[in-house]
């Protein structure tokens, strides 16, 4: 019954997107396999100076572009870099503040994925829209040049790639000959234990990170980006390590305690039985950015022991 | 509906109940042997006769018993519970849910998920489980309370109760995701869609201490819920403490749901359609109803995880996807299927 098979599938996909949705775009997570889609509004003229920025991954490439003056306001999940908070904040990719934009008087709002509520108001208003769609590392540098080729500075655009590029070759040069160890990643769980485990299936640049670290994602020939996991699938596919993200939380060393002793009751599994099980909490980790060369090392650091620098 | 289509000859009564238990004791042995994973029943075996405990033991007796179980008992719970609500506030969209119970349970989850640094366990219970319980508890001695007026309350009222606290909970679930970091609105969305994910049967044991009394009280009420479908003062007229089984009815509802929607959260259609199911198959003896809408919500439930866990294996998808997507198109079969 592959006819079958498939439908269920896709309403599975159906089910994961609508999950993730939120939170994908929320933190600019991409929202599937697409290539960058843009639409510039303009072949010439002057540059925008009043730009607004929808994702955390696009105010984060137009400062590392150096074009934060630029910038009139950001959506409510930009906190980085610190500069970004002290812009105005226009809301949210579900609900986006349409009096503040409209009182901001931007010249370019920069989108990711399908901000739909966003688009149509921009395109009433006839507020020009840069649609940027970062879903891996490829699309990432593709991101960055769309948007430093509207922004006019080209040559810092492959300045950025460049370094990103440099860092991810570090990376992998540190890691050479070292063995490559079998990760199950955990970007969410119900807290208190381990049920409705979300990972990333093979297609996410997470697990390409996770990949470029010397890891192999045991979930990477699942074709959605943020599936739930199953646990007895999980159990034979026997990860060594288990990265337990968990973003932007402080969390004491005793709550760290908790949180991996939730996984005791996965017993048999390697990394619970060597006690393999890191909780991570940067923010950076799940922004397909310029931060992710950074995020590359920080998941090198915790797949080959070298726990430093948190 | 005359009194006489009610009454059943015994021999006729067992053999009904007979079949829907014979599927459902089916459907419970065979459902933990697929999964995800393919499994040699061997294993399985040797694992009972004590030889040699290896992954596939593990995962046959730690992973999918407990959640096959668990999923009966919820299916159950939501399913009896939905059958009484039907027939004691006289309305055929009544369900498990329309108390508010779930909604409160729902606030608990929501603001247990929301604040992370809550880190609360109770015996096998975790900080969601706790909160849920909390939640759903404090709702039904909401409408306990609410039924005991000195005065007799009409159902009516107690609906419009309930459909009420469903609003101030959900308006409540609102203002807290909008309080909270974007990241937790997603554990926030996966609850509300419910799910069978349990570990060992510790949890399950925690349950059962809830579930079993407000099944069982349930139970013992369909002789006079069968009185009851007649109307208020007719169930009176025939010496059934109309007021009182009001009450327990409310409080065995109140323990079965809150059993169900702490450890599976709010899965819906179950306690709505299966009863409807059953009084079509097997007519309206609540003494009959009661108990095959309790193996026949197990069982369905029980079939829907199967489904949540392997069509889409490695990963799985909310099992009340699968309870409206499996129930929706085969209970419309059986509405309009002409009755014999």
């Amino acid at each position: 019954m592959p006819g079958k098979r498939t439908f269920f599938r896709r309403k599975a996909a159906l089910a994961g997107s609508f999950l993730f949705a939120a939170l994908a775009v929320l933190l600019g997570l991409p929202s599937g396999p697409q290539a960058v889609d843009s639409k510039l509004p303009r072949a010439s003229g002057p540059v925008p100076s009043r730009i607004i920025t929808m994702a955390p991954s696009i105010t984060e490439i137009v400062f590392a572009l150096g074009q934060g003056h630029r910038v009139a306001g950001v959506s409510d999940f930009c906190t980085y870099p610190p500069e970004a908070l002290e812009k105005p904040s226009v809301g949210g990719h579900l609900n986006p503040n349409t009096e503040r934009i409209t009182v901001l008087g931007p010249d370019l709002v920069i989108l990711q994925g399908k901000s739909e509520k966003t688009a149509r108001f921009c395109e009433k208003r006839g507020i020009p829209m840069l649609f940027v769609d970062m879903d891996s590392i490829p699309t990432i540098y593709k991101g960055i040049r769309t948007i430093a080729k509207t922004l006019s500075c080209v040559d810092r655009g492959e300045a950025l790639i460049r370094d990103i590029q440099a860092r991810l070759d570090e990376v992998k040069k540190r890691i050479a000959g070292k063995k490559r160890r079998s990760v199950f990643i955990c970007i969410g769980r119900e807290p208190g234990g381990v049920a409705s485990l979300y990972t990333t299936g093979g297609n996410s640049f997470v697990s390409q990170l996770v990949e470029i670290a010397g890891g192999d994602n045991i979930f990477a020939d699942v074709n959605h980006p943020y599936p739930e996991a199953s646990k007895e699938v999980l159990i034979r596919r026997a990860p060594e390590v288990i990265l337990d993200i968990r973003l932007g939380r402080d969390i004491s060393p005793e709550q760290a305690q908790k949180l991996k002793a939730a996984w005791k009751v996965l017993r048999g599994v390697p990394a619970v039985e060597n006690g393999e099980i890191h909780v991570l909490t940067r923010d950076f980790l799940l922004v397909p950015g310029p931060r992710v060369g950074l995020a590359t090392q920080r998941f090198a650091e915790v797949l080959h022991g070298e726990e430093a620098h948190e | 509906m005359t009194s006489a289509t009610l009454v059943q000859s015994p021999g006729r009564f067992m053999a009904r109940l007979a079949v829907y238990a014979v599927l459902a004791v089916a459907v419970l042995i065979l459902a933990p042997f697929f999964g995800a994973e393919p499994l040699d029943p061997g294993v399985v075996l040797h694992a009972v006769l004590g030889k040699s405990a290896g992954v596939g033991a593990d995962i046959f007796f730690l992973h999918r018993l407990p959640r096959v179980l668990l999923a009966f008992l919820v299916g159950g719970s939501l399913a009896v519970s939905g059958a009484s609500l039907q027939v004691v506030l006289r309305n055929p969209l009544a369900e498990p849910f329309i108390l508010g119970i779930a909604g409160g349970g729902a606030v608990g989850a929501v603001f247990a998920i929301s604040v992370p640094a809550l880190m609360i366990t109770a015996g096998p219970f975790s900080t969601v489980h706790v909160f849920t319980l909390a939640g759903c508890l404090a709702c039904m001695a909401a409408i306990y309370f609410l039924a005991s007026g000195a005065t007799g309350v009409s159902m009516n009222t107690i609906l419009l109760a309930g459909v009420t606290f469903n609003v101030l909970c959900g308006a409540a679930i609102l203002l807290l995701r909008y309080l909270v970091s974007p990241h937790l609105l997603v554990t926030m969305d996966r609850w509300m869609m419910g799910g069978l994910d349990v570990v060992g049967y510790r949890e399950l044991a925690g349950l059962l201490p809830l579930a079993v009394p407000g099944v069982f009280l349930l139970f013992i009420h369909a002789p006079a819920l069968n009185q009851l479908a007649f109307g208020e003062e007719m169930a009176a007229g025939h010496g059934v403490d109309v007021a009182k089984v009001h009450k327990q009815v409310f409080l065995g509802t109140g323990l079965a749901t809150a059993a169900a929607v702490t450890m599976a959260g709010p899965i819906g259609f179950v306690g709505l359609v299966v009863p409807h199911a059953v009084r079509r198959l097997s007519g309206h003896d609540q003494r009959l109803v009661l108990p095959a809408s309790f193996l026949a919500g197990g069982g369905f439930l029980t079939l829907c995880d199967l489904f949540a866990r392997t069509v889409v294996a490695p990963t799985e998808m909310p099992v009340g996807i699968i309870t409206a997507m499996i129930g929706g198109p085969v209970f419309l079969r059986i509405l309009f299927k002409k009755r014999d």
